[in-house]
């Protein structure tokens, strides 16, 4: 968390500039009000803001500038009082439940939910009747009432963080608990605790005024802020002024606590997602549809938002699908491939763009149509399975009904034709026992039986296309094969054609008749599958493939390439491998590369293409 | 000579779950013994039962002859000088708030009471051996990519000087190019150092590249144990066997070629 | 699910015995006592004795509680010694007004707030940010200002609604909804805004995951991804946020009962705490508490109808 990146925005600044003129001028009330709060002026009785009175007097005729000016003193220490106490039990609670946990654990979170259910403003007046009008003694249970909720939030975060690595690693190393304690949790979950800290203040304003209001508290003729509302409230029909200037302070006040505190958070979580934006014209290529081909990708160019910069991710791609066929996209992560994949769906992420190129499915142009007219492709035309499967069902919703969803979309039908399908197709992915599986909660499933179910909805709609993004990344080797099986077997009883996404070898030379290379946002090779591990004629290709450990001598260096992917802003110019590889010249650096086709449906983007040794120990590294 | 490393008969249980159930290892100076298994067999628990972060229900581990299945936290937090960790998640690993300086020697001046200057050359020393220039150490881990911070995490685990490091799963969540760097730094360590690494993956490529012996873990037990070659090559437990049947081959003709002996040892 | 009940019924008992127990203990640690407000200044020694006497004031503080404790079980909650009226009758009198505030608010409020928060999340732009704003300031106004301001504009100035009072609903069901408009209204806001604030942040998380991506692409109408999928994920938080809101607005009726001159359970708080009248208090902040528990459970329900994971606990 940068506390600092907080105060980039104009209302937070906002926010801590009001704060701090209100505490100086309640601090210096002594010296800086023009009037004594309690002294009456009888011949300007409500006399609303006058040159004398810059807000107005009461129906006293005691100056409002200067009793808000003095009201705040109580107000605001009466606040400090709650935030401190919170502050003081919410932490050590809080860390003694995380860190701690057992016995000791049980008993605080059987307190906080005890407390938590308490009415707080009944119980305040319960202590204030006990104590007399003791404001400290009240601001103190007040904030005895909400420290439960800083507990919680703590004890969360440490619980989190001392389930981190470093912890670990830390424990590892020998450093004692205390140390640990005080050097990595603590800096870690001061972030939250400020947070928390700030919106309570604004919430103890609110019934710190709420008090004084009802004449709890510090008693007349001391003013309160809360006091003057209520003093407001008895001539509203003759000056209802007198409402505006307590009510703004107040307000104000906890407006500000309440923007401090979410500028704070925000600072601390993810960045604000980037504005939907209009889709602007793709710069519409002329390229007609490939005959025969499925799909034809033609100069597919894609932008991301990157710090707020619209930066190409995917630069003048071409890819062709045959129907029936299954395609490799391979590549590190950070390469683009499954951008392209989303591109494909029109499902960019938020602020994402095709900004060139054309993406025929079936000899229609899919680039730069809205969302909308998409949709009645999706699913029917092409579909997707990926990564995480777990995570890509609904949490809440049965097995059965999510696949019904799709079901009934795409072909309609009452609930039992609807339910029917839906055991079919069930049973297609080789789930044991649809009729029970239907009735079963994600969590139920493993990532083996979640991705069935996965592969499962996306066949409802009969697809063409199925893109397959990682489909085994996160699965088990025995599960993968199984996965990998049903695909094959698929693949083999309905025709659809596979776009398959991945990052490993063995994957895509089990499952793909033909693949395309990526690096850095280009297509850096394509080639059947066969010619492209027995004669890779780009370096990246042939370097990638000599990392594969499976393709070594055990136990000897691995001809390892030099470096890392680079990020997409900082891409050079010309062939964006040049500056890890081993034959790079200057011509490479010099201008963009176009693709070579050395051989019948081999493409390279590489220059020195002809002296490209085989994947197989090529002495790249 | 003794085994630097023992396990006998290991047992670790979480509630009503064995993690662990019975597992007999033994590892020697300057040796890689890799431990395989899938999600659920028991392997980190292991890893993390020899480094005194779960119970131990039953059995013995004894380090350089000495048994420290139930060693005093005392006694444990000494050992960090000699048995080290490097984990999966190069990310989690660091803590995000501390400069890698900090990260580095904090263990050299808690624990060892080093001085400034004597822990900073230290620190160098350790970058320097992964690779790293000395100017890393004024550096927050944001700044680095993941491979670079998997180096960091290696050379926070050789400042205290090991003779073994327990490797859980280091290179799974790196790509293919930095994961060859990152086991070639690997070996390249051992074979300076001598250090003798337990080395957890689920990937059987990467665990017969480096490990001189492997043992298969399923569901807490180890089904097979023994040279890295005779088992990945003539197993002979019938899980063993699946495994390697599963594990794709980047190689198209051989991977047809398995796929249909596979199928014939797999009739689904 | 039967385990988190258990739990649950397990911290309400404990509740209502911890909240009657300690509102008894600091009643008694109270300078003066109920025996002194009734004789006000003027009375003798012994007559003030006898009253304690009278009044059980001279047994010790377990005991009392023992006492009201066991009658309480069977249902008598006694008799105010201040004004001689049946604690439970009195209770019942003023228990509709703030049944008819708490809950007319909590369901205005999450109406308005839901449907605020999915709209700003589903549109953004504009509307999203003005819902942003519209929470901060929603957050900011204390419902007793507002209620003031709401009482000056429609009241005082355009005389729309009453300014003051609570028509029972049998005595004219119209009357009663028009003398509710305006303190809801000064109460719901707060709600609102914390509803859409939390609605909003809800759906945008869910909105984000990988299985609306998944549910997009494989061909799912975007209504039913808002309302069967995200909203209902969404939901789960909210349903905590109304419940505490609940909890809350029971103390919030106290402030609009006292702008609005209701005779409801917050005034009768107020009063019989600054008349040091036991028995009355005793009674409140047993029907608080009883609500409370309620409430919760309500809420433990809820998750448990909208979470299937804690179903299966």
């Amino acid at each position: 968390m940068r506390p600092l990146r907080a105060f980039r925005r104009p209302l937070s600044v906002a926010a801590v500039a009001y704060l701090g003129i209100v505490l100086v001028a309640v601090i210096f009330a002594p010296l800086l009000a023009p009037y004594d709060a309690t002294d009456g002026d009888l011949d300007h009785v409500l006399s609303g803001p006058s040159a004398l009175h810059p807000l107005g007097t009461d129906n006293l005729g005691r100056d409002v500038l200067s009793r808000l000016m003095y009201g705040g003193r109580v107000s605001l220490s009466g606040v400090a009082e709650a935030v401190l106490t919170v502050l003081v039990l919410g932490v050590l609670s809080g860390l003694l439940a995380g860190f701690l946990g057992g016995w000791v654990d049980r008993v605080i979170m059987w307190l906080v939910d005890v407390v938590l259910a308490v009415p707080v403003i009944v119980t305040l007046l319960v202590v204030l009747a006990v104590v007399g009008s003791n404001e400290t003694a009240a601001m103190i249970a007040l904030g005895v009432l909400g420290s439960p909720l800083l507990t919680r939030v703590v004890r969360g975060s440490t619980l989190a963080v001392r389930q981190e690595l470093f912890i670990t690693a830390a424990r590892v190393s020998g450093l004692p608990n205390r140390s640990i304690a005080l050097q990595h949790i603590l800096p870690r979950i001061a972030g939250p605790i400020i947070v928390q800290a700030s919106i309570f203040a604004g919430a103890a304003l609110l019934t710190e005024t709420s008090l004084g209001y009802l004449g709890l508290g510090t008693q007349p003729p001391t003013p309160t802020w809360g006091g003057m509302v209520a003093d407001a409230s008895t001539v509203i029909d003759q000056q209802p002024w007198l409402l505006v200037p307590a009510g703004v302070v107040i307000g104000l006040s906890i407006l500000s606590f309440g923007l401090i505190g979410d500028a704070l958070r925000d600072a601390g979580a993810r960045q604000a997602p980037p504005r939907r934006r209009k889709v602007v014209a793709v710069a519409s290529s002329e390229a007609k549809p490939e005959p025969g081909a499925l799909l034809s990708v033609h100069d597919l160019t894609v932008t991301l938002p990157r710090s707020e910069v619209d930066t190409v991710v995917v630069e003048g791609l071409d890819l062709r699908i045959e129907p029936g066929e299954v395609v490799g996209l391979v590549g590190e992560s950070g390469c683009g491939k499954s951008i392209t994949g989303r591109a494909l769906l029109g499902l960019l992420p938020e602020g994402g763009q095709v900004t060139r190129g054309a993406i025929h499915f079936e000899g229609r142009n899919l680039a730069g149509r809205r969302r909308s007219e998409l949709r009645g492709l999706r699913g029917s035309g092409i579909a997707l399975i990926s990564q995480e499967p777990l995570s890509c069902l609904d949490p809440v919703c049965t097995v059965g009904r999510q696949v019904d969803e799709l079901v009934r979309r795409h072909e309609g039908g009452n609930r039992k034709q609807v339910r029917a399908r839906t055991i079919e197709l069930l049973g297609d992915v080789n789930l044991p026992d649809p009729e029970r599986t239907v009735r079963r909660y994600p969590h139920e499933l493993s990532g083996g039986m979640a991705q069935r179910v996965l592969i499962a909805m996306a066949l409802a709609g009969r697809p063409k296309l199925l893109i397959a993004d990682e489909p085994t990344t996160a699965l088990d080797v025995t599960v993968q094969a199984e996965i990998l099986e049903l695909l094959r077997k698929l693949r083999a009883e309905t025709g659809m054609a596979v776009l398959l996404i991945s990052h490993d070898w063995g994957v895509v030379a089990d499952l793909c008749q033909r693949a395309y290379v990526m690096y850095a946002g280009h297509v850096v090779e394509s080639a059947s599958v066969d010619e492209l591990f027995d004669g890779p004629l780009h370096p990246y290709t042939a370097g990638l493939l000599g990392c594969a450990p499976r393709r070594a001598r055990p136990g000897r260096r691995l001809p390892a390439i030099p470096g890392t992917v680079p990020d997409p802003r900082t891409w050079p110019a010309g062939c964006h491998f040049a500056p890890r590889c081993p034959m790079a010249t200057e011509a490479c650096a010099a201008a963009a590369i176009p693709l070579f086709e050395p051989a019948t449906g081999h493409e390279t983007r590489c220059i020195h293409h002809t002296q490209v040794k085989g994947g197989e120990n090529a002495a790249v590294a | 000579m003794r085994p630097l490393l023992e396990v006998e008969d290991l047992r670790v249980r979480f509630d009503q779950l064995i993690a662990v159930d019975g597992v007999s290892l033994h590892l020697d100076r300057g040796e890689t013994l890799g431990l395989v298994g899938e999600s659920g067999s028991g392997k980190s628990t292991l890893g993390n039962a020899i480094l005194g972060l779960v119970p131990v229900a039953e059995g013995r581990i004894r380090f350089q002859g000495e048994e420290i299945t139930h060693a005093p936290p005392k006694r444990r937090r000494a050992l960090g000088g000699h048995l080290q960790i490097v984990f999966q998640d190069p990310y989690g690993s660091l803590n995000p708030s501390r400069t890698i300086g900090y990260t580095i020697s904090s263990p050299l001046r808690v624990r060892h009471r080093l001085d400034k200057r004597e822990a900073t050359e230290r620190v160098t020393a350790a970058l320097a051996r992964v690779g790293l220039a000395a100017d890393a150490m004024h550096r927050y881990p944001a700044e680095f990519s993941g491979g670079q911070r998997q180096r960091i995490a290696i050379a926070r685990a050789l400042v205290l000087e090991p003779e073994l490091v327990i490797c859980d799963e280091p290179t799974s969540a790196l790509d293919l190019s930095v994961q060859a760097q990152i086991l070639n730094l690997l070996l390249d360590l051992q074979e300076q150092l001598g250090l003798s690494y337990l080395f957890i993956s689920h990937d059987i490529d990467v665990v017969r590249h480096v490990s001189h012996r492997v043992a298969v873990l399923r569901r807490g037990r180890v089904v097979e144990q023994g040279a890295t070659r005779q088992v990945t090559e003539q197993p002979e437990h019938e899980y063993t066997q699946t495994l390697l049947a599963a594990v794709p081959v980047p190689d198209p003709h051989e991977q047809a070629a398995r796929r249909g002996r596979r199928h014939e040892l797999l009739p689904s | 699910m039967s385990r988190l009940v258990l739990r649950r019924l397990a911290i309400s008992v404990s509740l209502v015995f911890a909240v009657s127990l300690l509102t008894f203990l600091l009643q008694s640690l109270t300078p003066g006592d109920t025996a002194r407000t009734i004789l006000g200044t003027n009375y003798t020694p012994e007559g003030y004795a006898q009253l304690r006497q009278q009044l059980h004031l001279d047994q010790p503080v377990l005991t009392r509680y023992w006492d009201w404790l066991s009658h309480a079980i069977r249902g008598d909650l006694g008799t105010s010694p201040i004004s001689g009226l049946g604690v439970g009758t009195e209770i019942a009198n003023r228990l509709g007004v703030t049944l008819a505030l708490v809950l007319g608010t909590t369901v205005v409020a999450t109406l308005i707030g839901v449907a605020l928060g999915v709209l700003s999340a589903v549109r953004g732009g504009v509307l999203g940010r003005a819902v942003d704003v519209l929470s901060m300031v929603g957050f900011a106004l204390p419902s007793f200002w507002l209620a003031l301001v709401l009482v000056l504009l429609f009241a005082v100035t355009l005389r729309v609604f009453p300014a003051t009072g609570y028509v029972p609903f049998l005595h004219s069901p119209a009357g009663w909804a028009q003398s509710l408009v305006l303190p809801i209204a000064a109460l719901a806001v707060h709600g609102i805004a914390h509803l859409a604030k939390q609605t909003r942040d809800g759906m945008l998380d869910v909105l984000s995951r990988d299985f609306v991506h998944t549910l997009r692409a494989n061909g799912a109408s975007e209504s039913s991804i808002i309302f069967r999928h995200a909203l209902r994920n969404a939901a789960i938080p909210v349903v905590t946020v109304v419940g505490l809101m609940l909890v809350s607005l029971l103390g919030g009726t106290v402030l609009v009962e006292a702008v609005f001159a209701m005779a409801g359970l917050g005034g009768l708080a107020v009063q019989s705490t600054t008349q040091h009248d036991l028995p009355m208090i005793q009674g409140v902040a047993l029907t608080f508490t009883l609500i409370v528990v309620v409430v919760n459970f309500a809420v433990d329900l809820a998750y448990g109808w909208l979470n299937p994971k804690v179903r299966a606990r």
